[in-house]
């Protein structure tokens, strides 16, 4: 039988020189030796340290290296070399299967980076406090125009003005209960409230002290205090500077996603999409306990009954089946009885935070004429 | 038929083709289809190991001068540079850009656009550095009996020439474009080595204006046509919203734009190529490209048409079509002594082309890089 030929280079020059392959030695003890054309001895492997770099399919071609001598290149071309190679030792010169070392390593790797994921998920939200602190509230309130604006276009058609209620009487109202509220709060913003013209049962605050309800909401609340509740749970995130930090928090999440799967020459997520994920965006747990305890103790504060939110929580999670869009909402609001016991100091103490004609005329905002003509 | 392309011994001297491409589809797309599961499978992790995979195949089945290539990068150095790249530069980037909008938003949102605009370029400035960083890790992994091709020069220089010379093209309004793209070709190739040898390239830009004229007075004519157009839609139907008859026509008209940008370039590119090929040395061995445009044309339409109808199922046919194209229209003539070509001594980048990556900039199963 033909000696098989090859091609060897030893890393050092790209000389290439004409090789026959001999084993030697057996297949256990065995070593591989490639001799020149000259019948110089090149190189001697044994087989346990040969590497296969690379075989063409079916055999068609082999690249081997030595672990003694890794920048070195054995080219085994040609279905008939490669099987007269392997004929020469059973077994050997075969691609190497995965071993449980390197299966342990992805496994740990996959762990890592995982684990790597996780630590970004939960440490973001804790970056974001110190960094929300930091930020000027003028340019809150600025960026918060500008979001109630951009929110104002997106969800209110061309006429972004349409999306909020005029009605004057209903704006007094629910800027005399805000007033109460605030005189109350220990906090550098500013409050401006508004009602949006829109179905869902929903209110959100936006950094800068805006805050908007929905008009579904006051529709599906029975009584003032519910309204006012709900008002001042708002007003209780915007003391805590919650929004600002959802805000930060959304813009560094997606800061993360864009340079790990995004694409980066595409701009940054402009106000618009930022006013549309702050609608949908929800706060921690934390973020609503806080907000719960906080706006009972300004209800109480206030002379306001502080069993409104509580009540209209109770009643509407009855009906959930009715509502969907409450659920969406309070989804991530904290279970009932959470909420039970951070607002066990509820009490009908104190007035329902406007008058029967407030409330009349807070229920009419959208509906009213606009009568002075202005917002 | 028994494929050993691989193995044909040249004839020293004459004219040959520079690479013996031997790949086969059903092996690739093998290759791909496990992939693509893993890939999903990781959340797209796994792409730089699925990345790493294909190249191999590619490397190994292209021969040049009768010995296969061999790929030596690792999914591992991929990963780590994208990794890297993100947490060093586009993360603190990106942060910057988003304070600076806010800040502007509530200080002076007319200056906003200032914003966009810093971002713009330093992406503009970024693309050309990935390039070059990603070609100069290709070459670095490619190896060649036994010794390593490689890249000398700064990528930040290269960011930075590129940069002016893009301002060059715009302030002529692209005339300058053929002197442009000489320059980076001639800083790309006269930086790029075999083991200690290094390629000489001697390219001018002026052999290259008369098709680049050609070429240029049909984007000329097109863009003197968008005025007409539009002014005769206008006339024809004055009210908005216009018929949908008008309206039609526009988008065929904006489809007939659009081929009329991509199409003739291709000509202009092969002139490129061609001339380029033809003032490129590696010691004895001279290169020559046979390409045309109308080729040229068909190949990219086709890898286009490719990848949409198979919504991206295709990509292997892609990658084998570009790879057969070079090798049947690349060739090499004359000689050159490799038993005195010492390995290289370079400095490798330790880790993967991160930017590249980043950024998605294509050519990742190019392997010269031009």
């Amino acid at each position: 039988m033909m000696e098989p030929r090859g091609r060897f280079s030893d890393g050092k020059t790209a000389a290439r020189h004409a090789v026959t392959l001999r084993v030697a030695g057996g297949a256990a003890r065995g070593r591989l030796e490639i001799v020149g054309e000259d019948g110089k001895l090149l190189a001697v492997w044994d087989l346990a340290g040969i590497e296969v770099i690379d075989e063409l399919a079916g055999g068609r071609g082999l690249r081997l290296t030595h672990a003694s001598d890794p920048a070195a290149r054995l080219m085994v071309e040609g279905r008939d070399n490669v099987a007269g190679l392997r004929a020469c030792a059973p077994g050997a010169f075969r691609r190497k299967r995965l071993r449980p070392a390197t299966l342990a390593r992805i496994a740990a790797w996959t762990g890592l980076t995982g684990a790597l994921l996780a630590a970004l998920y939960f440490a973001l939200p804790r970056l974001v406090e110190p960094v929300a602190a930091l930020v000027p509230v003028a340019w809150e309130e600025r960026v918060g125009e500008a979001v109630i604006e951009q929110i104002g276009t997106v969800l209110g058609g061309e006429e972004g003005g349409d999306l909020y209620c005029t009605g004057a009487a209903g704006a007094a109202a629910l800027e005399r209960a805000t007033g109460r509220l605030a005189a109350v709060a220990d906090t550098p913003y500013r409050f401006r409230v508004r009602v949006a013209d829109l179905d869902q049962v929903n209110a959100f605050a936006v950094p800068g002290g805006h805050i908007v309800l929905l008009s579904g909401l006051i529709e599906a609340a029975e009584a003032p205090e519910e309204v006012v509740g709900v008002l001042a749970h708002e007003m209780a995130h915007v003391v805590e500077r919650h929004p600002t930090e959802g805000l930060l928090r959304n813009l560094g999440i997606s800061v993360v996603f864009q340079s790990l799967f995004g694409d980066p020459s595409s701009s940054l997520p402009s106000l618009g999409e930022i006013g549309g994920a702050l609608v949908m965006f929800s706060y921690s747990r934390a973020d609503e306990a806080e907000a719960d305890a906080l706006g009972v103790e300004m209800l109480k504060q206030a002379g306001i009954r502080t069993d409104g939110l509580q009540a209209f929580f109770e009643r509407l999670a009855d009906a959930e089946g009715a509502l969907p869009s409450f659920l969406a909402y309070f989804s991530t609001h904290p279970p009932s009885e959470e909420r039970a016991r951070a607002t066990a100091a509820a009490t009908t103490g104190g007035d329902a935070g406007l008058t029967p004609g407030e409330w009349a005329a807070l229920q009419a905002i959208c509906t009213a004429e606009d009568e002075d003509g202005s917002e | 038929m028994e494929s050993e392309t691989t193995q044909r011994e040249p004839v020293a001297g004459a004219r040959r083709a520079l690479i013996a491409f031997g790949g086969r589809e059903g092996e690739l797309f093998g290759i791909f289809i496990v992939n693509l599961i893993l890939a999903i499978l990781t959340l797209g992790i796994y792409r730089f190991w699925a990345k790493t995979r294909v190249r191999s195949y590619l490397w190994a089945h292209a021969g040049f001068e009768g010995d296969r290539l061999e790929y030596t990068g690792t999914g591992k150095e991929l990963i780590l540079g994208f990794l890297i790249i993100v947490i060093v530069v586009l993360v603190p980037l990106f942060t910057a850009v988003a304070i600076l909008r806010l800040a502007l938003q509530a200080s002076a949102p007319e200056f906003i656009l200032v914003a966009d605009l810093t971002q713009a370029g330093i992406l503009i400035f970024l693309l050309p550095v990935a390039v070059y960083r990603a070609r100069r890790y290709r070459l670095t992994r490619t190896q060649w009996r036994g010794v390593r091709a490689g890249q000398t020069g700064s990528a930040l220089a290269y960011g930075l020439k590129s940069v002016l010379l893009y301002l060059l093209a715009a302030f002529t309004f692209g005339l300058a474009w053929p002197y442009c793209s000489t320059r980076l070709t001639a800083h790309k190739l006269n930086n790029t080595w075999l083991g200690d040898r290094r390629v000489a390239f001697d390219g001018r830009a002026r052999p290259l204006y008369r098709r680049f004229l050609a070429v240029y007075s049909v984007y000329v004519l097109a863009f003197l046509s968008i005025p007409v157009v539009a002014g005769g839609a206008l006339q024809v139907s004055p009210d908005q919203p216009m018929s949908d008859e008008v309206g039609a026509v526009l988008v065929l008209y904006a489809l007939l734009l659009l081929l009329l940008i991509r199409i003739p370039w291709n000509w202009y590119r092969a002139a490129e190529y061609r001339y380029f090929a033809s003032r490129a040395q590696l010691e004895g061995l001279r290169f020559d490209a046979d390409i045309s445009g109308g080729a040229l044309a068909s190949l990219h339409v086709g890898n286009t048409l490719i990848t949409i109808v198979t919504f991206g199922l295709g990509l292997p046919l892609v990658y084998l079509r570009n790879m057969r194209f070079g090798a049947a229209r690349l060739g090499i003539s004359g000689e050159m002594d490799f038993a005195s070509v010492v390995q290289s001594a370079q400095a490798r980048p330790r880790m993967g082309e991160g930017l590249a990556e980043a950024f998605d900039i294509g050519g990742a199963y190019d392997i010269l890089g031009i």
